[in-house]
């Protein structure tokens, strides 16, 4: 059942996720986009409800309380990761972690995003501005 | 190579597992993920459904056979991640980590992971991993990735993991064999976990930032399997745009749901009607087997119409509660509910509900029971409790007898008011549910609806075994739980409805010696006819005389302002346990016989004709409508009492559900008869 080798970080030594330009080009995926990656962030967060569709961007903070952020965190919805507005309204659709989830915009409006300038493009360079670089758990994924 | 490197520490508060020693496996994955599926395949159509002791968190069990025997399979419930913020991941963790019972204890796990979202299942898999039971992951819709263009590298998630990978194909019993071996390998050789010590820890904190799980599992993700090629979840991405659509989505999910209630009423009748004729078919033959005379009577009927006649009135319910449950269960899996519930959200939500109950609400108008089942699904425990709670107000199947007498002794020749007013008591029905549930949510079951949040998995086949096995299950579990239940109140009943017996009045004994005259006459139809009219007299006078008569005559200056006469009272009263027996009751009291009942122009003649002893009629223009408004709101349904204990674990619930719906159906007639009153 094992596939080929995947082209992607066989031997690889960063161990970040790679920042592929081929997936981020493709529409429909949200584009894998290195947070640390310079020029990527808009400098502002605002809340995903105001997102358009399509946007990819990265979660910078939750402000809910706590049993309804321990759900949003076990979908995938915590902060550093990626996402990308699927339909916009109430409820929304996001993509996130590889699946759709449905939001009720009454939660979106507490999630707060650092969209992506180029959404669906490779990160060019800019200003160094991150959500991940204020969260501590970040840094244990640098490379050791 | 390593993504991440999180330290193990290995401990070993397990004893190692021996060969041989494997009795239970718990089976664990994502919602979605083609747990079920696996279930099935692993261990037939034989699976045991129970709730984890002192919960209702629904636990199923099944068999799987290994080399050296029978090995017990629990299906733990579905989930996202292990860290206690629901009932069910509670359940989950306490299961994995042999916090329950030692007969609950699994000697090791299967990891279910969907090959199509892998990066979303490694999350629950970077939290179940370091708990150290050994662990087979077995690879489901590894198919369906190939076909989107997913290349999958098995080995290097096998080290990645720590343990064996077994892809499967369940729907086609692909793989199962070699998760077996699987299994039987880690047993011989326990496989160690290559994360534990960090995320193990971030795990036992709620409140600790879930990023560097996240980070393992994208990492992991997509170093072992490829990026999904274009086609990967684009007709998905199509049919959603449609059916999460405002508008157009609601629209479809009201044609959805109309087509199942037609297929409900529709297939379901002719079970039904099937069951009862068995039942009537085998009441009667006990009948004639049984010997006559003195205790022999009592005993027949006590078979035949306690008896037989309590669990063919249970059983007539299955044939609805199966259908609903295969429907839903198709539409289920194939990914459509959770658009239903995501539709549905935002017009729910104005009366304090998710969008999840609104599918129970609505299979509540079909029946009740498997309505309040099907609650499950409605994550919240005070949502959910609001739901059950509010559900059997919908006007189910066996309030249209009911419904159909009174609109008939109202309207009979006016189509477009008897029309209207049926359609008046549905929309009571669901608009006292509504209002209800508001209540509820801003008094006892104070607070917020949780907000929507809700996977939207990708659109597949539905499994047919899954839904043939689920709805065996919903069968069983009624007939076990609510049917003793039942059974018991309907002997009691019946005996209440029997005793003490009294002797025939006079009038019918004289019918009789005249019958026999006139048969002497040569006129056997009228003697008939006189027999028939003898033996109406004898059941109206045995019923007011018996202990459920008695009840009614005591408690009708209770009903008196509802505008009720003693024999209605005595209807309500014998039709506590099931509403739609108001009829046969009332057939009985007026002296139509049990059996005119069904023929509507007798039955209405005979009751229009009914007078008070005052002379005036009994069912009067007010009389109706407050008898109408009081079946439409009260709970007349006791399968739907031991159902709702059974899924909110205790008898309180449902005695305040009993309560409220008793003392809304009686203030909502009294104020419909006394205003009536007035105006006619």
């Amino acid at each position: 059942m094992a596939g080929p080798e995947t082209p992607t970080d066989s031997g690889d030594p960063t161990p970040t996720p790679p920042a592929d330009p081929d997936r981020a080009s493709r529409p429909g995926t949200p584009a894998v986009l290195d947070p640390h990656a310079p020029g990527c962030l808009d400098l502002e967060a605002k809340p995903l409800s105001t997102l358009p569709p399509m946007k990819v961007a990265v979660i910078e903070r939750v402000d809910e309380e706590h049993d309804h952020a321990d759900r949003l965190k076990a979908l995938g919805l915590c902060v550093g990761r990626k996402l990308q507005v699927v339909k916009t309204g109430d409820p929304l659709i996001v993509r996130v972690l590889g699946s759709r989830l449905g939001l009720s915009a009454r939660l979106a409006e507490r999630v707060f995003v650092a969209p992506c300038m180029n959404s669906g493009q490779p990160p060019e360079a800019g200003p160094a501005l991150t959500a991940a670089q204020t969260d501590e758990s970040k840094t244990e994924i640098n490379p050791a | 190579m390593t993504t991440l490197s999180l330290p193990v520490a290995p401990s070993s508060r397990r004893p190692r597992l021996q060969p041989g020693g494997l009795q239970r496996v718990a089976l664990v994955g994502n919602p979605n993920a083609g747990k079920t599926t696996l279930f099935n395949a692993l261990t037939g159509l034989r699976a045991k459904t129970s709730n984890f002791p002192g919960t209702t968190v629904e636990k199923r069990q099944g068999q799987l056979t290994l080399s050296h025997g029978p090995v017990s399979v629990i299906d733990l419930p579905g989930l996202y991640s292990l860290d206690a913020a629901t009932q069910e991941e509670q359940v989950a963790r306490d299961a994995l980590l042999g916090r329950l019972s030692d007969e609950q204890t699994p000697d090791a796990a299967i990891l279910v992971l969907d090959a199509t979202n892998l990066d979303r299942n490694l999350f629950l898999a970077s939290q179940v991993l370091p708990l150290e039971v050994p662990t087979v992951v077995a690879l489901t819709m590894v198919d369906a990735a190939q076909r989107g263009g997913i290349t999958l590298d098995l080995p290097k998630l096998s080290t990645e993991l720590g343990c064996p990978v077994v892809p499967v194909n369940a729907p086609k019993n692909e793989g199962v064999e070699a998760l077996r071996s699987a299994l039987e390998g880690i047993v011989a050789a326990p496989a160690t976990p290559k994360i534990t010590n960090e995320l193990a820890e971030c795990g036992t904190c709620s409140g600790c930032p879930f990023s560097a799980r996240y980070d393992w599992a994208e990492s992991v993700g997509s170093g072992c399997a490829s990026q999904p090629g274009e086609s990967m979840g684009r007709t998905t991405e199509r049919l959603d745009r449609v059916l999460t659509h405002k508008r157009v989505g609601v629209l479809l999910f009201a044609l959805v749901m109309l087509v199942v209630f037609w297929m409900i009423f529709s297939i379901a009748q002719h079970p039904m009607g099937w069951i009862e004729t068995l039942f009537g078919t085998v009441g009667g033959a006990v009948a004639s087997v049984m010997p006559a005379g003195g205790v022999w009577d009592d005993a027949t009927s006590l078979l035949v119409d306690g008896v037989i006649g309590g669990v063919g009135g249970m059983l007539v319910f299955l044939p609805q509660i199966a259908i609903l449950f295969f429907f839903i269960a198709l539409l289920e899996d194939s990914g459509y509910l959770a658009r239903a519930a995501f539709v549905m959200d935002r017009l729910m939500h104005r009366v304090g509900l998710p969008g999840k109950s609104f599918v129970p609400l609505l299979s509540a108008h079909a029946c009740a029971l498997p309505a309040i089942m099907s609650t499950r699904v409605i994550e919240n425990k005070r949502d959910r409790l609001v739901t059950i709670l509010v559900a059997p107000l919908m006007t189910c199947s066996a309030r249209v007898p009911v419904y159909a007498l009174i609109v008939a002794l109202l309207f009979a020749d006016r189509p477009w008011l008897a029309s209207l007013t049926f359609a008046g008591a549905y929309a009571l029905g669901v608009v006292a549910a509504l209002v209800m549930a508001v209540l509820f949510k801003r008094t006892i079951l104070r607070g917020d609806t949780d907000p929507t949040v809700i996977e939207l998995p990708n659109y597949r086949w539905p499994s047919l075994r899954n839904a043939l096995s689920l709805t065996l299950d919903r069968c069983w579990i009624f007939i076990k739980k609510a049917g003793t239940i039942i059974l018991v109140i309907s002997v009691v009943l019946w005996a209440m409805a029997t005793y003490p017996k009294t002797d025939a009045p006079a009038e019918a004994v004289a019918l009789e010696t005249q019958a026999a005259q006139v048969e002497a006459e040569g006129n056997p139809a009228a003697a008939e006819a006189m027999r028939a009219e003898a033996e109406h007299l004898t059941n109206q006078n045995a019923l007011d005389h018996s202990i459920a008569g008695r009840i009614g005559n005591f408690i009708e200056p209770v009903f008196a302002p509802l505008g009720f006469d003693e024999r209605i009272s005595i209807g309500v009263f014998t039709s506590f346990a099931a509403r739609e027996v108001i009829v046969s009751t009332l057939a009985v009291l007026y002296g139509v016989g049990e059996d005119a009942a069904e023929d509507d122009a007798t039955m209405r003649e005979t009751l229009l004709a009914a007078k008070r002893d005052d002379g005036t009629p009994v069912f009067t223009l007010a009389t109706c409508l407050s008898l109408l408004v009081f079946y439409v709101l009260a709970m007349q349904c006791l399968p739907t009492q031991a159902v709702t204990k059974r899924e909110t674990g205790s008898w309180g619930w449902a005695g305040f559900q009993l309560a409220y719906m008793t003392v809304l159906a009686y203030s909502a007639a009294l104020v419909t008869y006394q205003v009536a009153s007035l105006w006619a």
